[in-house]
């Protein structure tokens, strides 16, 4: 069955049907949607439902954390396992590769997943990657048969060596997490699209619907928005732009932007214009 | 944790072999009898049958493996499970 991510409202009013959406091939994924949602941040797990819902994604990102056995009503696992999306655990918070290498381990054996999302940061003010120990668990997991989701600064060498060491997926921060700055260097993100064959993924600093689309438009394969949807007023009317700012985005690059000039160039012809004074 | 309690209140506690070993639960202190596997700890914390993980001393323990795994003195057990992330 193909089913097409189409508002039923728009349908309904007939508007034109957009590009078909080429679905994303990421490790052993294949997901409609190209936007990757995080939890983070979420007020309830009423909203995380109604989050999913409203960006249509497949894939949703957790953490991994002590257990409470003191706490009341479902967790976060019976909440998003009826939902259907693939869950996508991460290493935040883990500051070397060794912490990393055992918190994918126990997010292994805790969701029988792959994959994981790396996070091995230098500092908890900057949250910036920290380059060295991202290699070395990156190299570790792959060997351990792990699918990296590597989230990595805006180094296109760095993100090339990622690929090297074989992660499934390099994911550039456009800015620092929960910035919301959007993409502070897109020159950066278009070398690494131009260098890296894996999917890349816009994962960090994203702001609002136009710092997705941009991300896309640069080349990027999907974009992981969680703050600046978890975060907004309005989660719920936020998701949904993000996955119309995603899809925006990823029509326009296949569209084919206009060059860049620096003089204007009239889109109306001037043949045929009547002589109404002197010139 | 007030679960921590309960662990010295086993009914196996006066047990001839039922010597008290600390050990820490998620950082905070508790006690296993000599003997005991992880997995007759662990039954004490109603987890989940999904969605949770086990470690020892910072190295992760398989489900599979819990009850032919006996702790030390002074063993970390850490369990966890997920929690809202980006």
């Amino acid at each position: 069955m193909k089913v097409v991510p189409m508002n039923s409202e728009n349908e309904s009013r007939g508007h034109p049907r957009a590009m078909e959406p080429a679905p994303l091939h990421i490790g052993d994924l294949v997901l409609k949607s190209r936007l990757i949602v995080g939890t983070g941040g979420a007020p309830s797990h009423q909203s995380i439902i109604d989050i999913i819902k409203a960006s249509e994604t497949e894939l949703v990102t957790v953490a991994i954390r002590r257990f409470d056995p003191t706490g009341s009503g479902s967790g976060l696992f019976e909440t998003l396992q009826p939902l259907g999306v693939h869950i996508l655990p991460n290493t935040a918070g883990c500051f070397s590769a060794r912490e990393a290498v055992r918190t994918a381990e126990l997010a292994r054996e805790a969701l029988e997943t792959n994959n994981v999302k790396l996070e091995v940061v230098a500092d908890d003010t900057s949250l910036r990657p920290d380059p060295l120990e991202l290699v070395d668990a990156a190299r570790d997991l792959v060997a351990r048969g792990f699918h990296v989701f590597a989230y990595t600064n805006d180094d296109p060498v760095l993100g090339a060596h990622l690929e090297g060491v074989g992660v499934t997926a390099v994911m550039p921060l456009g800015s620092p997490i929960g910035s919301g700055l959007g993409i502070l260097n897109p020159s950066n993100i278009v070398a690494m699209r131009n260098l890296i064959s894996v999917p890349l993924i816009l994962d960090a600093g994203i702001g609002t619907a136009s710092d997705a689309a941009l991300a896309m438009e640069l080349g990027c394969d999907g974009v992981l928005v969680a703050s600046a949807i978890t975060r907004a007023v309005d989660p719920i009317a936020m998701a949904r732009a993000m996955s119309l700012g995603v899809r925006a985005g990823f029509e326009a690059q296949r569209a084919g932007r206009i060059p860049r000039r620096q003089d204007a160039l009239a889109s109306t012809a001037q043949e045929g214009i009547a002589m109404l004074s002197d010139r | 944790m007030t679960t921590g309690k309960s662990l010295t209140e086993s009914k196996d506690a006066d047990e001839s072999q039922g010597l008290e070993l600390p050990i820490t639960i998620n950082g905070e202190p508790a006690k296993i009898l000599d003997g005991e596997v992880l997995d007759q700890l662990l039954t004490r914390y109603n987890l989940p049958s999904k969605g949770v993980a086990v470690a020892v001393d910072g190295e992760l323990v398989l489900r599979s493996q819990w009850s032919t795994t006996w702790l030390s003195p002074g063993s970390s057990v850490e369990i966890v499970t997920i929690v809202q992330g980006g």
